[in-house]
């Protein structure tokens, strides 16, 4: 997506003023899940908490500063983005943690980074991978862990532009 | 029905069906067991087990019994024979499979995740081609799932009954695994060239976690 510089900065200074700094222990925060390779058996993947390729980060919406249907509705905008003819994407569901639940399982730190459209954006914090290089013993099982923690909701009617599954409790 | 081929990556992209597998039963044994004591009877006439005695009339007799041991040991011995070879297609038959999705995995685009993933690289392909020639039968039937990771390299995961596990990572030049197993500490093993003891050593630690499965 493009944004504007002003755009940019309006997001900023709206979250700065809405959206506090410091995320909470006790904050719930959500993993889109847009790939059915997330999944075996209804089963969430360790793959769901990949970081982003050449970084240590995991995107996550802090649901305390957003809805359940605002999330839907970017989860699905990401979806058809990534979307394309030979691999359709489409919003799976989500799959919820707490900071403090994600610090036990290994994660370093959850660290506020908004983006525009998505004000409560974090990152979720782990050791880091690189391109094509076995990803670390540790950060498997911090992975492991986190799966292990992480409930997960699927959306029961994927089609709709609200959320009525059930509501997103830890 | 979702046409999406990657939807149910618990399903193999290729199946056949299983080869029929020999394998001894105790009623085989129990007819060479039978046959052997039948022949040592024979050659202890005094206890009339067989119905003819050690007189020269039943000389042919006694070798045609001595006929149908040596075939029916003959039989055995192919049996077992065509048990192993069937075994050995039964791994061929498993890494097949998997070398199958390995490289579906490599039909992936750009981004298949939402969050910037490459697809499998070729060389991650291999690896993992060559650690799955590599492990035991053993560990290949109990392997519970395969899946690529976002930069480019391929997981494998086994577990057993009391939630002990292995898993893998298998990249372009390496693999990286940590083996967690109840009043151990959990081990971590890094960027481990892959190489016949090195996998060797991952076989064993596989076994450890699923010959234990109840």
């Amino acid at each position: 997506m493009r944004f504007s510089p002003l755009s940019q900065s309006m997001c900023d200074l709206l979250s700065k003023l809405f959206i506090p700094a410091h995320v909470d222990e006790s904050e719930r925060l959500v993993r889109f899940l847009l790939s059915p390779l997330h999944f075996k058996n209804g089963k969430l993947r360790s793959n769901a908490f990949n970081p982003t390729k050449g970084t240590p980060e995991v995107s996550v919406t802090r649901l305390d500063y957003s809805t359940e249907n605002k999330c839907k509705r970017l989860a699905k905008k990401v979806a058809k983005k990534a979307s394309s003819t030979k691999n359709p994407k489409e919003f799976k569901g989500f799959g919820l943690i707490t900071k403090g639940i994600a610090k036990i399982c290994g994660a370093k730190d959850v660290v506020r980074d908004p983006i525009c459209g998505n004000p409560a954006h974090a990152e979720l914090l782990l050791p880091g991978t690189k391109e094509n290089a076995a990803i670390s013993a540790r950060l498997q099982y911090v992975q492991d862990q986190l799966v292990s923690k992480t409930k997960v909701y699927l959306d029961p009617h994927p089609n709709l532009r609200k959320w009525d599954g059930d509501s997103l409790t830890y | 029905m979702n046409n999406n081929k990657f939807d149910a990556g618990d399903v193999p992209a290729f199946t056949r069906p299983p080869m029929p597998v020999y394998r001894s039963t105790a009623f085989d044994k129990m007819i060479i067991v039978g046959a052997v004591a039948g022949a040592l009877t024979f050659a202890q006439p005094d206890y009339k087990l067989l119905p003819f005695s050690n007189e020269k009339g039943d000389v042919e007799q006694v070798y045609a019994i001595a006929d149908c041991l040596s075939q029916l040991i003959t039989t055995f011995q192919k049996w077992e024979e065509r048990s192993a070879t069937n075994e050995q297609t039964k791994k061929e038959n498993l890494v097949r499979d998997l070398v199958s999705q390995i490289f579906s995995f490599r039909s992936l685009d750009n981004n298949w995740d939402g969050y910037d993933a490459i697809p499998v690289s070729a060389l991650a392909a291999s690896a993992t081609t060559t650690v799955i020639r590599l492990l035991s039968e053993e560990s290949l039937e109990q392997l519970q799932d395969i899946f690529p990771n976002t930069n480019g390299t391929i997981s494998l995961k086994w577990s057993n009954s009391f939630d002990e596990k292995v898993s893998l990572c298998v990249g372009a030049y390496d693999m990286s695994y940590y083996v967690a197993k109840l009043q151990h500490e959990v081990a971590f093993i890094d960027a481990v060239e892959i190489s016949a003891d090195s996998i060797s050593a991952l076989d064993n630690e596989i076994q450890s976690i699923v010959s234990v499965n109840v």
